[in-house]
This record gives C-alpha cells, structure tokens and sequence, in this order.
C-alpha cells in the first residue's frame, strides 16, 4: 500500500524534475493532500472518494502558489527557497491545535464506504483500490510525459533560452508542471490518510522528502522507468531494513553517494547499459555464425 | 513599409554600453546584414531585440507601431519575431525531427486535458508532416532519427535554423549562422537563407564573413561600440573610410574576407 503512494510520489515528483525544478516541497504538498482529504471527510463530512481528489486539487494550488513566488528564482535558490516555504506550511499544522491539530495531528479520520458490496474500509479491498488509482496515476504520467508537454518540459531544461525563442513560455511550463506533479502527490496523500485514519506533521518532514529524493536519484531520471526501479528496489530493501532501523539512514546514505559516484545514470542507467551491451553481443554471435 | 524599428536603445551592462542610441529601420521583406568588429553590439541588439535583454532605454516597434521592447522572449517568438543563436543551440538529447516538433509549440493546441482525449492527433500530424518539410528543405531528411547531439557541426548549424524556421516566422534573426562551417557548408546554408528569404521572410543577419554577407544582402548596418557607423550597399561600405578605421589597421576591408565583390 504504501509503496503505491511512494510510487504516485517519485513518479509525479520526477515529471517536474523533467523541467528542472527540483523542489522540496513534494512531500509536504503530499502533506496538504492528506489534511485537505481528512478534513474535508471529517468535519465536513465529505464523502471520502470525493476528498481525494479535492485534497489532490488543494495540494495542486498550494505547489503553484509556492512555485509563483518563486519563479524569479532558479537552480540553487530555488530549490532551498522552496524547502523554506515547505516548512512554513509544515510548521503551522505543528503550531495551530485548531484546525490541524498541532504536533500530534488529527485522528478519527473516516475511513472509505462500503460501495457496491465491497467494503473498502478493510485491507485487501483498499490495497486494490490504491493500486488501481496508482495505475492511472501512472498511465496519466506515461501518456503526458511522451506528449508534447512533456517535451516543452524536457525542452525547457536542456536548453531554457532556445525554448523561449520558440514561443514556450518558462514560467507558464514550470507553474504547468507543478501544478500537475502536485495534485498527484495530494492524492496519495488523501490515499494515505483514509488507511490510516490518523494524520500527523511528522510525515511529511524533511527526512521523507531526503527518502524521496534518494528514491529518484538511485533509480535515475531520464526515463519513465527509472522512478519504477528506484521505489520498487529502495522500498524493498527500506523495508528489508527494519532490524537495522537505527543504522538505516547511514545505509540509504552511503547508497546515494555510490549511486551518484557510479553509476550517474541511476539503476535504470545500468539497465540501459546492460541491454546495450547484450544486444551488441547478441550481434557479434550473430556475426559469428554468418 | 517597416517591419521592426529600433528607436534610440541602448543597453548597458554596469557603466559600459554594448549598444548606445542605436537607430535602426528595417523593411518588410528585406534581407539586411548587420557586421562590426568584435563587441560591436550586433549580438546584444539581437538579445534586445528578441526579448533576452530589456533594453534600458528607447523602444522597439514591430509592425505598425507595437511596442515590443521588455515583453518576454516567448511572446516575441509567439508575435513571429524568430532568432538563431551564435552558440549551437539545439536540444542535444532530441532526434533531430523531433528538435523541430518541439518548435512548433505555437502552432499546437495542447493542453493538458487534450493530452488524453486525442484531439489534438490532427494538429500534431500536420506538425509533424511540417517539422518534415522543414527538415528537408533544411538538408537533413536523412538524418531526422538521429540524436542532435551526434550531428557534425555543420548540419547542427543547419537544425538551429530548422528549429527556428519551424515558428514560421515573419522576421527571422541569424545570429552568426555561417560559423565554423567548411566552404561548400557555407554556399549551401547560403542558398538555404535566400531561399527562404524568396518565401517572403525578412530577414536580419548578423555575419563576420563578409563575403557571404555582402553576397547576400543588398544593404548593410555597419555597428561600432554599440553606435551605428554607417548604413548602405555593400559597395558604399567597402569604400567607406569610417568602416576601414574601425576595423583597425586594415587599409582594405575585402582583405577581411575574401575578394572584392562585384558591384
């Protein structure tokens, strides 16, 4: 379950990276996603699968809000300006008791209702349906990653002034993008929160979105594949991991810095790699044989 | 009747101006050749023009009057002023047809719900049968599945003016296009330009070989230090003693690039 969420994450956090903005403010929009949901379920008594993905368009609008104060800012600035406007959002459900409930969050959050016979309250029922919202989430991102989007995207960051000469505007793009990656990321935050049925600031601090990012580094980013590699064999071995639970950041560290060190391209880099390679041997033993 | 007025700009980096009270009137369907010696100003004009730079002061006008001086790079592009750039600009990781789709940004309507309904699959074929012609014209039909960034320099050369061809502008700015290419590059991306200034495109060509450029344009804007030295036919400006002093030393300017033209 949780792998799905940390999928719809890397996977929406990597479309913005595809233009370059490598914000940290992913997970805490994944954050507004969740409390949005809760709320909305809890004290308004929404339904829940109508919380979703309100909590997915409230997230949306908080990422391009952060984004537009941003936009004169690029590279390095921008990327620590948006961790600091992450923060402001993150620290002000810690300090106001209501309606967020402060540092120990919000409980007695509804659970999803039985729809059709099928109570999606229970594991195996939410389990599907995650994976089923996960699966679209990901067709969504396929399909707009390899259409024009998606290369006005890639444009902008292989070449910013080109891409301006061509009529793509930079600040429209990149608000685009977030805004997009954003409303993902809030609803796997609403995903989160209904199997839970609790949500508190912890999650959403720094040290998930470093999880995040190491995730999306150690798979690569120059495909669609990459983020798919870099959760499922991180999370696994996240999980593998449990025993060794107080040495596990060393670990993940140590693993991004070989990563970064040898192989740049990430997992999905080696598998490249690799497929290359036995193609070219395939084609010498073909040769061979002739 | 004008197409792009350049009125009194000038643009200073610190306390030094690269263009200073600049001048300039250029004719719808003209094609017009901009030299000076090195830190002339020519690139910076072409990066006030098209938006890169907001001059500090004077206007531009494009097309009867509107104002274009400070709006932003896309929107100038969007209006059907085009530029090349000196350096090889192109997107390295892109087949070189698809460097050109991307360039047919303004003429695609996408957005993100069209993304899934397929409505927009008429208007990219005829992007991409477009980006296909341009590609052609352009020479590098049998290239168009490689990735740009394995190109030899000169077709590179010959992309960045597909790429900006692909905008289907009215005015279109080369910058250098003649740049580190062998001679018979040269006489082809020669032809490629007047073919294309033949399909009615005013064209702005900032060159420092000064054969081409007087074998192309009809009419030269000479820059030195950001000022306007003197305008007129390429055989005024050969003869022109100003044009000869700013070029330092040199008693004849045909020695710069080659053999007198004839006139």
């Amino acid at each position: 379950m949780i792998y799905f969420i940390w999928m719809i994450l890397a996977q929406s956090y990597r479309l913005i990276v595809t233009i370059h903005d490598w914000q940290l403010y992913h997970v805490v929009l994944y954050g507004v996603g969740a409390y949005t949901s809760g709320m909305l379920a809890k004290n308004l008594g929404v339904p829940v699968f109508a919380a979703i993905p309100l909590g997915g368009a409230v997230a949306s609008l908080a990422g391009v809000a952060i984004t537009s104060v941003l936009l004169r800012t690029k590279g390095w600035g921008f990327y620590i300006a948006t961790y600091g406007l992450a923060e402001l959002i993150r620290l002000s459900w810690m300090k106001f008791r209501n309606p967020f409930g402060g540092s120990t969050g919000i409980i007695d959050i509804p659970y999803p209702p039985v729809v059709a016979g099928i109570d999606f309250s229970a594991r195996i029922p939410y389990y599907f349906f995650s994976l089923g919202v996960m699966l679209i989430i990901m067709y969504m991102l396929y399909r707009l990653e390899r259409s024009r989007i998606g290369d006005s995207f890639k444009a902008v960051s292989m070449d910013p002034l080109l891409a301006a000469s061509t009529g793509i505007s930079i600040p429209r793009q990149r608000l685009l993008a977030c805004a997009i990656g954003g409303f993902f990321a809030g609803i796997a935050g609403g995903l989160l929160v209904h199997r839970l049925g609790a949500v508190d600031p912890k999650l959403f601090n720094i040290t998930t979105m470093l999880y995040l990012l190491i995730w999306i580094v150690v798979g690569g980013t120059n495909s669609f594949w990459g983020p798919v590699l870099g959760v499922s064999v991180m999370y696994s071995l996240f999980e593998l991991s449990r025993p060794l639970i107080q040495i596990r950041p060393m670990f993940f560290g140590i693993a991004m810095i070989l990563v970064l060190l040898f192989m740049p391209g990430g997992l999905e880099g080696m598998v490249a790699k690799a497929a290359v390679r036995l193609r070219r041997l395939r084609g010498v033993q073909t040769a061979e044989a002739e | 009747m004008s197409i792009l007025e350049v009125k009194g700009v000038s643009k200073y980096f610190g306390g030094l101006a690269a263009i200073d009270n600049l001048n300039l009137t250029i004719r719808e369907g003209e094609i017009r050749g901009i030299i000076g010696p090195n830190g002339a100003g020519k690139t910076t004009l072409f990066n006030v023009i098209s938006g890169v730079y907001r001059p500090s002061s004077g206007q531009i006008f494009y097309k009867a009057g509107k104002r274009i001086d400070g709006l932003a790079a896309s929107k100038i592009a969007e209006m059907g002023l085009v530029r090349t750039f000196q350096r090889t600009a192109l997107y390295p990781n892109f087949s070189v047809l698809k460097n050109v789709t991307a360039a047919r940004h303004l003429h695609a309507r996408e957005n993100i719900f069209s993304v899934f309904a397929g409505a927009v699959k008429k208007i990219e074929e005829v992007n991409i049968k477009k980006a296909l012609e341009i590609v052609e014209f352009m020479g590098l039909g049998h290239l168009k599945n490689e990735l740009a960034t394995n190109l030899p320099h000169g077709h590179q050369r010959a992309l960045g003016v597909a790429i900006a061809l692909a905008c289907e502008p009215k005015v279109l700015l080369l910058d250098e296009p003649l740049t580190g290419m062998t001679p018979t590059e040269k006489a082809q991306m020669i032809d490629l330009i007047r073919k294309v200034h033949q399909q009615g495109i005013t064209i702005l060509i900032v060159e420092h070989d000064m054969r081409s450029v007087m074998e192309l344009c009809k009419y030269i804007s000479v820059l030195d230090f950001g000022k306007l030295l003197v305008e007129g036919t390429p055989a005024e400006i050969q003869n022109d003693e100003s044009v000869i002093t700013a070029y330092l030393g040199t008693e004849d300017i045909t020695s710069l690039g080659g053999e007198k033209v004839a006139t």
